[in-house]
């Protein structure tokens, strides 16, 4: 399991993450998701050893990642912006990281580069994005390690190679328990591949659940009340948003799915719908709610 | 992975990486070694002896620590590997690649810097081994040339470390190349640029710092790469060994520290550690605050205003310079307004510090108590003719010999050697001008002499410190002043080095008159004694001398030889000796060495007669002489000569004439050379006279003017 306590990172004067204390369990995939600048990188970055905490700590296990090569050997990181070896070819690649992990799969390496059709023997500098994103990714997956890193790894994917990336996570989960970490501001993305998100906004943690719980504890309502009824009216509910059309209300709430509906069936609602918040809708109501507010940004 | 193949395996992948590098180095020198050495052998003609050694010592210059191309490549080496090595480090994308990678930061350190040492010592090593073999080919001794090449490769790594490992800490401390390779110029130059500020504001306003070697004295020590190239222009010893050693392991701690220190964040930032910026903000701005301070200070006159304007100029233009690239943002150039506005007092102060003298270091006077002895010595006016050396006999590979004079400085044998028996003279010359200078100031102690005579004093404390100051005096003034320190026999012992010559060394003596010499010698018929009695008698007369003595005009002149020395004032071993020799060590006979006259004349040979007329075939007359203008009224002063064959006047004119080279001797003298004379005698030599102030002279002036006229 992989835990930061209290973890915080500055650059200069700029609090890049700011006393996150978050669990990664094994085996689930946990998403990282956060508003332009919010610190997944550099919280992905903390993770994987490149920088050293200025407060807190991060464990894998129970031992402190930075400069520890047993740790570190545990996980694979890939960037948003992943460097290869100078006129490397993705031979040469498997050849450097099969040296520092010691579970690093030669032949399931050359098979998905067949797949990927990718050139063993080609440099690696002209390959184009999407290309280099795949080696990365298959570098990443052949490693064999317990934790895969990911930082913006779909961008630059074309979507059948996206899927193709979510089943060998998928695939290699099942297998061998591998935990990938992604962190991405593209949320379609990460909301059917995701078993637990961590929302970040300004270099703090908003919320970090299980996607189903976050799912179930908030919700939409669209509803009509009867005549000479306001919003007052449903008080008990806790309302995150509020936005009306004419009679036609639409609230978004947290709390219980039955709670919801009995607050609803108690107001005497002329007609009420309950629909399942997408974790992009999540997204945007938890970080209106710290403020990150898109009324805000274009008006 | 295991210790061994961690570090194997890590080294590969590095020379893979960084393969260009092993390339360049590879091509420099395989034209540098076996390229010139075949160029070498095709050039040379090694049918004899001679010139076989003459190649051998091509040769061996090629392959020796001392070849200047290789030291020049080296240090562009240095610079290339410690900076490729490191670049990574500049590079976001490179540093999430290899610092999220299971392997330590000490042991990324450890190859990339053995890789880089390698790169360049490799090649060398195989390209001057090949060489050497070549050369041996061509008919070098195997074991000589190559024990050079191994020498000079080892000596070569060795300092090759310092600079590189400070190019390696240049890399550390920025996050940008080019702001790395401005680092490690701040490296090398800053702090000989700062002793020589120091120095420079020393010189100016200091009267009595008299130490004109401590900038170059202390640039070689201060910055990696002139310490580096200080280490090859002479012969190794094991201290400059030793020296490099430390040095360079002090860099390489330096260099391992920062690295593991170093935030991975740094890369693409200006600085790479954000406590270092306004120590190195502040050190710079206050440089170039003095620089731009002294610059303008000197071109406007020594004002005070234009003091200021410099000080700000380079200041603030520094200051915004360092903010513009710490922040890669122009608008960014007042940041920091109370660090510039500090580094500016500071260089005001540091100013301040020289020129109101605010630590007395002129008034300063030691504790008698403290002090264990002391020297005194007036640069130019008394003795200032003395030579200092060692007279060496080199053999070369073909076993000709040759002669060099191995020149010791003044300051340095003076330092050395002169121990006055009262040192409180020095202390008394000392208080004397501190005392007149307190009250009346410089102008006052100059007064309106002019030249002014430098009188050097130095004090060696119970501490071990040695303490220099230089006294400026009018030339009407110090010879009162110095009479005492004259007549103290340690400031003979150590003044003349002739004093400590023993009887046994003495294998000759030679007298000059009027550039006419002569030799004595066993060879010549003269006896040991008689030779030995003279040099006794000199060493005498030399001792007791008077300051008031030593200001008179020289008889003639002696030196006293030992093995060597004669052998190079007779040529016997080589004329090119004879010639480096030349005139050196002679000293002077004044009027005064009545028993060293006497002895000579024992001898036969006569000092102080005047040149006999007949040996005089003409004399070119010169001088100054006052004539009328086409003004009417006017007088004009022209240079003017004519040449004299008239033989009453030749004899008159040899009676009167002196040797213009010994004025040299005079201590103090003032002798007035208005009427210059080139003899030229009927041997077709020709020599310079003067004729002092008088009637001969003021009729020559006349003569002159006649001969004009005509």
């Amino acid at each position: 399991m992989i835990e930061t306590v209290n973890l915080t990172k500055r650059f200069d004067d700029i609090l890049a993450v700011d006393h996150i204390t978050a669990q990664i369990k094994d085996g689930s995939v946990f998403g990282l998701v956060g508003t332009n600048g919010a610190g997944k990188s550099t919280f992905l970055r903390l993770l994987s050893g490149v920088l050293k905490p200025d407060e807190g700590t991060v464990t894998i296990d129970g031992r402190e990642v930075y400069e520890r090569e047993d740790v570190k050997s545990e996980f694979f990181y890939i960037s948003d912006d992943q460097a290869f070896l100078n006129n490397g070819t993705p031979g040469d690649m498997m050849a450097f990281y099969s040296k520092l992990y010691p579970g690093f799969d030669r032949s399931r390496f050359d098979r998905l580069l067949g797949n990927f059709g990718l050139d063993r023997r080609r440099r690696i500098s002209t390959f184009s994005k999407g290309m280099k994103k795949q080696l990365s990714i298959i570098c990443g997956l052949c490693a064999g390690t317990n934790y895969l890193f990911c930082d913006e790894t779909f961008d630059g994917l074309d979507p059948v190679m996206r899927q193709t990336v979510k089943s060998l996570f998928a695939n290699d989960m099942e297998e061998r328990g591998m935990t990938p970490i992604i962190a991405s501001h593209n949320l379609r993305e990460l909301e059917d591949i995701c078993d637990h998100v961590g929302l970040l906004h300004r270099g703090g943690i908003l919320l970090s659940k299980d996607l189903d719980d976050m799912k179930t504890s908030i919700h939409k309502i669209q509803c009509v009340l009867p005549d000479g009824t306001g919003p007052d009216s449903l008080a008990a509910l806790e309302i995150v948003k509020k936005e009306s059309r004419g009679r036609l209300l639409t609230l978004t709430v947290r709390g219980e799915r039955e709670r919801a509906e009995a607050v609803m069936e108690a107001s005497g609602a002329i007609f009420y719908e309950l629909i399942p918040l997408t974790l992009e809708e999540i997204f945007i109501s938890e970080t209106e709610v710290a403020g990150y507010d898109i009324k805000k940004l274009v008006f | 992975m295991t210790s061994r193949s961690w570090f194997f395996r890590g080294m590969t992948e590095e020379f893979k990486r960084r393969l260009w590098a092993v390339a360049l180095s590879s091509l420099a020198f395989f034209f540098t070694f076996p390229v010139s050495m075949v160029y070498l052998t095709t050039q040379s003609d090694r049918s004899d002896a001679r010139n076989l050694n003459y190649f051998i010592d091509s040769a061996k210059e090629l392959l020796s620590y001392g070849n200047g191309w290789t030291v020049t490549l080296m240090a562009i080496m240095a610079v290339v590997l410690g900076f490729s090595g490191f670049s990574y480090l500049n590079s976001k994308r490179k540093v999430d690649f290899y610092h999220s990678l299971p392997v330590r930061r000490e042991k990324q350190f450890l190859i990339r810097y053995l890789c880089g040492i390698l790169i360049a010592a490799v090649p060398y090593l195989v390209f001057a081994v090949i060489s050497a073999q070549i050369a041996a080919a061509a008919g070098a001794p195997m074991g000589e040339i190559m024990r050079t090449a191994l020498f000079g490769w080892a000596y070569q790594m060795l300092s090759f470390l310092i600079p590189y490992t400070a190019a390696v800490i240049a890399a550390m401390l920025t996050g940008n190349t080019v702001v790395g390779l401005m680092g490690f110029g701040v490296l090398n130059f800053y702090f000989p640029l700062f002793v020589l500020l120091w120095q420079g504001l020393a010189e100016m306003c200091l009267e009595t710092f008299c130490s004109h070697n401590f900038a170059a004295d202390w640039a070689g020590r201060l910055s990696p790469m002139f310490f580096y190239i200080s280490g090859f222009d002479k012969t190794v010893t094991g201290g400059m060994v030793l020296s490099r050693l430390a040095a360079a392991a002090v860099f390489i701690l330096i260099a391992a520290v920062l690295h593991k220190k170093r935030p991975s964040e740094a890369a693409g930032r200006a600085m790479a550690f954000p406590l270092s910026q306004p120590f190195i903000r502040i050190m710079i701005t206050t440089e170039f605050s003095v620089s731009g301070l002294m610059f303008f200070w000197n071109l406007g006159g020594r004002s005070i205003g234009w003091a200021v304007f410099g000080l700000l100029a380079g200041g603030v233009i520094c200051h915004c310079v360092i903010e513009i690239i710490y922040h890669f943002d122009f608008k960014k150039l007042f940041c920091h307004k109370r660090q510039m506005v500090f580094s500016l007092a500071l260089a005001f102060g540091f100013f301040a510090l020289f020129f109101w003298d605010i630590t007395g270091y002129d008034s300063w006077l030691p504790d008698s108590g403290q002090m264990d002895s002391a020297a005194a010595y007036a640069e130019n006016g008394a003795d200032s003719w003395v030579d200092y050396g060692t007279l060496f006999l080199g053999k070369e590979e073909n076993g000709r010999s040759y002669g060099q004079w191995l020149r010791e400085s003044e300051e340095e044998h003076i330092t050395d050697r002169m121990i006055l028996e009262n040192s409180d003279l020095a202390l008394e010359f000392a208080r004397t001008w501190i005392e007149s200078w307190n009250q009346t100031g410089m102008e006052a102690v100059r007064g309106n002499s002019w030249p002014e005579e430098r009188v050097c004093v130095i004090y060696r404390m119970k501490n071990g410190r040695t303490v220099k100051r230089v006294y400026d005096i009018p030339e009407e003034n110090v010879k009162d002043l110095f009479r005492e320190i004259y007549h103290d026999s340690g400031y003979k012992k150590g003044r003349y080095p002739l004093l400590e010559m023993t009887e046994d060394q003495l294998k000759g003596v030679q007298v000059s008159h009027m550039g006419k010499e002569s030799l004595l010698s066993e060879k010549e018929g003269f006896s040991r004694e008689e030779m030995a009695e003279l040099l006794k008698l000199y060493q005498k007369e030399l001792s007791n001398l008077s300051l008031e003595q030593s200001g008179e005009l020289p008889v003639g002149e002696i030196r006293f030889l030992d093995e060597l020395r004669l052998q190079a004032a007779t040529g016997t071993k080589d004329q090119e000796m004879a010639w480096v020799y030349g005139s050196r060590e002679y000293y002077p006979i004044y009027p005064a060495f009545q028993e060293t006259i006497g002895a000579l004349l024992k001898l036969n040979i006569k000092v102080g007669d005047p040149m006999d007329p007949a040996a005089i075939r003409s004399v070119w007359v010169e001088a100054e002489v006052e004539t009328e203008s086409d003004f009417p009224g006017d007088i004009s002063v022209s240079y003017m000569g004519y040449e004299e064959r008239n033989r009453d006047a030749i004899e008159r004119i040899a009676s009167e004439m002196k040797y213009s080279s010994y004025i040299e001797y005079c201590s103090f003298g003032d002798f007035s050379r208005d009427v210059f004379l080139r003899v030229r005698f009927e041997d077709d030599s020709d020599e310079a006279f003067f004729v002092p102030d008088g009637e001969t002279a003021d009729w020559l002036r006349e003569r002159i003017k006649a001969n004009a006229e005509e």
